[in-house]
């Protein structure tokens, strides 16, 4: 099976994976948004003043928050996200002395009830970083969940997930936190292998797939994907969005999902990231939360991959990473998909799968001149859409057609807006009319 | 850094670095090869037609943002791209103020009144030409014999005066003895620019290969031509040339390449340019056989096919995942 792109996509030289994971040093304050994933925002369970240990449940809801450094609570205070929001932030100050929870371990994962191992994940709280970052235990839940109940008994109708989709290398080429843990892996893979006995516990899924770059070197992995039985499925490292949940989807089930208005684990799909899956470990035989997640910070073509707690600033991060803090833009992810910050002065979230730092000169300022109908966003669109006519219905405020013309199908990979040679901000007029659609559907 | 806000935008952050001057410049660096190729055919009267035609779009384009009191759009080379166009379309035995008067018209009417770069329905060197070709059909037919060509024309034994290039005008059975590799190497007599199918094939793949064209336009527009003539000729061998007479001469190869892939008067879709490609190529054959059009008949067609495009662009599309039903 390969990814069937057909000459669309955009060609991006993959950077190449650093050896080494950077650790940053755990900082001696964290603040901790309480919104970490695309959910309901979580409500604290800590007050000012508490005293609270490494690993301690600090806030409660779709994907809890625990504490990532020993300390007391110190405020709560608002910061602005990048999307513009105020989220409320809880501060904590350092103070080692108080401790560590002692996580309850478990030896035999495999021999509890799937309930109960989705239980323990959803108490990690863990949350697949990207666009849209969603919450695992609300993925795997999705994709398991019933498609409705027989009405004269009761019964359930199961929805199989038929594919279970490991990614091991990130969509967005400038990123290498995928493919940093991964090659972490080279020495020993019995937490993967066991990761995935947990998941398919869960899922019942029956195939899984490996998804690999094709220069990807992970001899043991695949070596364990041959005990297995697992798929393989190798992809050109440097075609962009080659590694999108969508094409994943489309490539180990060999069928389209239908992307518009639903997410791709409704069709019975799951894409996880590996190290997504490896914090399940973590999870269910640890009980060990989320307390620090990889980071790529990238400049220019230096790219380093950080592993820090969450809660750290930005600018204490960019600091290890060697930089000084002059920059003219700095972008909470990938620079094909991430979000602009208006500062660094913002906490790392599980959320963020990078930070990238440009200078004055690399910001790119849209000219938006008129489309000249080149065709070009057409030829890329890995989705097949006429982006630059679906910019114009967004343009000129013609919303309806624009819904015609499929605009929900579009995944805002920003493919359309690289290669645009009149400069139009294409993502921002599809993202615009998305929400006016929106807004007239719920109005 | 206190209270520094930095640029906050709409992903994705970087971009290829292509603007609408970088393709339109591609496209005259395409154009190129058989520029010159005319140029050595032709002699100085092609360069000073071909220079005639440029001054005259730059200076009509330049004239009216004066007078229109907006900013200079000279910029983006298009007028350089549209009066090169219209003077490589032009046989070079044309008096030299056809061009001009040519390059005039086509901005004037081909291109300004539709605003920016982007919204003329038809390419404007195409407007310009046919205003031409209606005008003075007697002066537009003016072709001058090729320097090299006499060995050319000796295999055919057919002197220039019978040998204008719209095939129909040629006596079927003479058109079955000239040598398809010669025409297609550029040994034939025609509008300047458009005489060596060679050359425009490689301009034209070098434009597919660099993104700024798309190859489905001339796929189209060759196959529907070929297809045409092939059928044509295998109704009646004596009343029709073959395909390979019908491809290689006039401004086939031109249109295929050049103005099949013009950006603004061709549809976007993938299957709304094939449509637009085949149905001017099958449409240019009806022209040459059966009108009574002395000139221009592809470059009538392509015309013609343009204002389809936005009946074309409607075309509807399956994007992923809406070609398989879901259970």
């Amino acid at each position: 099976m390969d990814i069937s792109l057909s000459g669309r996509g955009v060609r991006l030289s993959r950077l190449p994976t650093p050896d080494t994971i950077q650790v940053v040093p755990a900082p001696s304050k964290v603040r901790l948004p309480l919104r970490q994933s695309s959910g309901s925002p979580c409500i604290a369970a800590v007050e000012k003043g508490d005293e609270v240990k490494l690993g301690q449940l600090i806030a409660e809801g779709p994907a809890p928050l625990h504490a990532p450094i020993a300390g007391r609570v110190v405020g709560l205070e608002e910061l602005p996200a990048a999307d513009g929001s105020k989220v409320p932030v809880l501060v904590i100050e350092g103070d080692p002395s108080l401790g560590a929870v002692r996580y309850e371990a478990d030896g035999i994962p495999l021999k509890r009830e799937p309930e109960l191992l989705l239980e323990r994940i959803r108490m990690a709280g863990i949350v697949q970083a990207g666009r849209e970052s969603l919450v695992l235990a609300d993925m795997i839940e999705e994709a398991i969940a019933p498609r409705g109940h027989i009405a004269a008994t009761g019964a359930a109708l199961s929805r199989p997930v038929k594919h279970l989709v490991v990614r091991c290398l990130d969509t967005d080429p400038f990123l290498a936190n995928l493919a940093a843990v991964t090659a972490g892996l080279a020495v020993d893979v019995s937490d993967l292998d066991l990761a995935m006995k947990v998941l398919l516990h869960i899922t019942a899924a029956e195939q899984v797939h490996i998804v690999l770059g094709k220069r990807q070197q992970a001899a043991t992995l695949v070596a364990l994907a041959a005990d297995h039985d697992w798929q393989v499925l190798r992809i050109d490292d440097d075609t962009y969005p080659a590694a999108s949940d969508e094409l994943l989807a489309a490539a180990a089930s060999g069928q389209e999902p239908d992307v518009a208005w639903r997410r791709v684990d409704q069709s019975g799909t799951l894409v996880l990231d590996i190290d997504v899956v490896l914090a399940v470990v973590a999870a269910v035989r640890d009980g060990k939360p989320v307390l620090e997640r990889t980071i790529t910070v990238l400049r220019g073509s230096a790219l380093r991959v950080m592993r820090a707690c969450i809660g750290t600033s930005f600018d204490e991060i960019a600091r290890v990473a060697g930089h000084d803090g002059v920059y003219g833009k700095v972008i909470l992810g990938g620079p094909l998909q991430g979000l602009a910050h208006h500062t660094t002065d913002f906490p790392l979230t599980k959320a963020s799968p990078g930070l990238t730092l440009q200078e004055q000169a690399e910001v790119v300022h849209d000219r938006n001149e008129p489309c000249i109908s080149c065709g070009l966003c057409a030829m890329v669109c890995p989705m097949r859409l006429v982006p630059g006519m679906l910019s114009r219905y967004c343009e000129y405020g013609q919303w309806d057609d624009a819904e015609q013309a499929h605009l929900f199908t579009c995944t805002e990979c920003g493919c359309c807006a690289f290669v645009c040679p009149a400069g139009r901000s294409m993502v921002q007029f599809m993202v615009q009319g998305k929400n006016e659609v929106l807004a007239r559907r719920t109005a | 850094m206190a209270h520094k806000y930095l640029t906050v935008s709409m992903s994705p952050h970087i971009r290829q670095g292509r603007t609408v001057k970088g393709m339109i410049s591609t496209t005259i660096v395409a154009l190129t090869p058989a520029m010159l190729w005319g140029f050595w055919q032709f002699g100085y009267k092609a360069v000073i037609l071909v220079a005639l035609g440029v001054v005259g779009a730059v200076g009509t384009e330049a004239a009216l943002c004066v007078i229109r009191k907006q900013p200079l759009t000279l910029g983006d080379n298009h007028a350089v791209l549209v009066g090169l166009t219209l003077a490589l379309l032009v046989p070079s035995g044309v008096p030299w103020w056809m061009v001009l008067v040519g390059a005039i018209m086509a901005i004037l009417v081909g291109k300004a009144p539709f605003g920016p770069l982007g919204g003329a329905p038809i390419n404007p060197a195409l407007v310009g030409l046919l205003i031409l070709a209606i005008s003075w059909p007697g002066e537009i037919t003016s072709y001058d014999f090729p320097t090299t060509a006499d060995a050319a024309f000796a295999v055919a034994d057919i002197g220039p005066a019978e040998a204008p290039v719209d095939a129909v005008t040629i006596d079927p059975s003479d058109a079955g003895e000239y040598c398809p590799f010669m025409l297609f190497s550029g040994l034939q007599v025609g509008p300047i620019g458009a005489i060596s199918p060679l050359l425009l094939l490689l301009g034209g793949l070098y434009l597919i290969v660099q993104r700024v064209a798309r190859w489905q336009g001339p796929l189209g527009f060759l196959l529907g031509l070929g297809l045409a003539a092939a059928i044509m000729h295998g109704i009646d061998p004596g009343g029709f040339p073959p395909g390979s007479f019908q491809l290689f001469t006039g401004m086939a190869f031109f249109g295929a390449f050049f103005l099949c892939t013009e950006w603004t008067s061709t549809p976007v879709t993938p299957w709304g340019l094939f449509l637009f490609g085949f149905g001017a190529g099958v449409l240019a054959l009806i022209f040459r056989v059966t009108g009574g059009l002395p000139f221009g008949r592809v470059a009538f067609a392509i015309g013609f096919f343009s204002l389809l495009t936005p009946l074309l662009d409607r075309i509807p599309l399956t994007p992923f995942g809406k070609g398989v039903r879901h259970a």
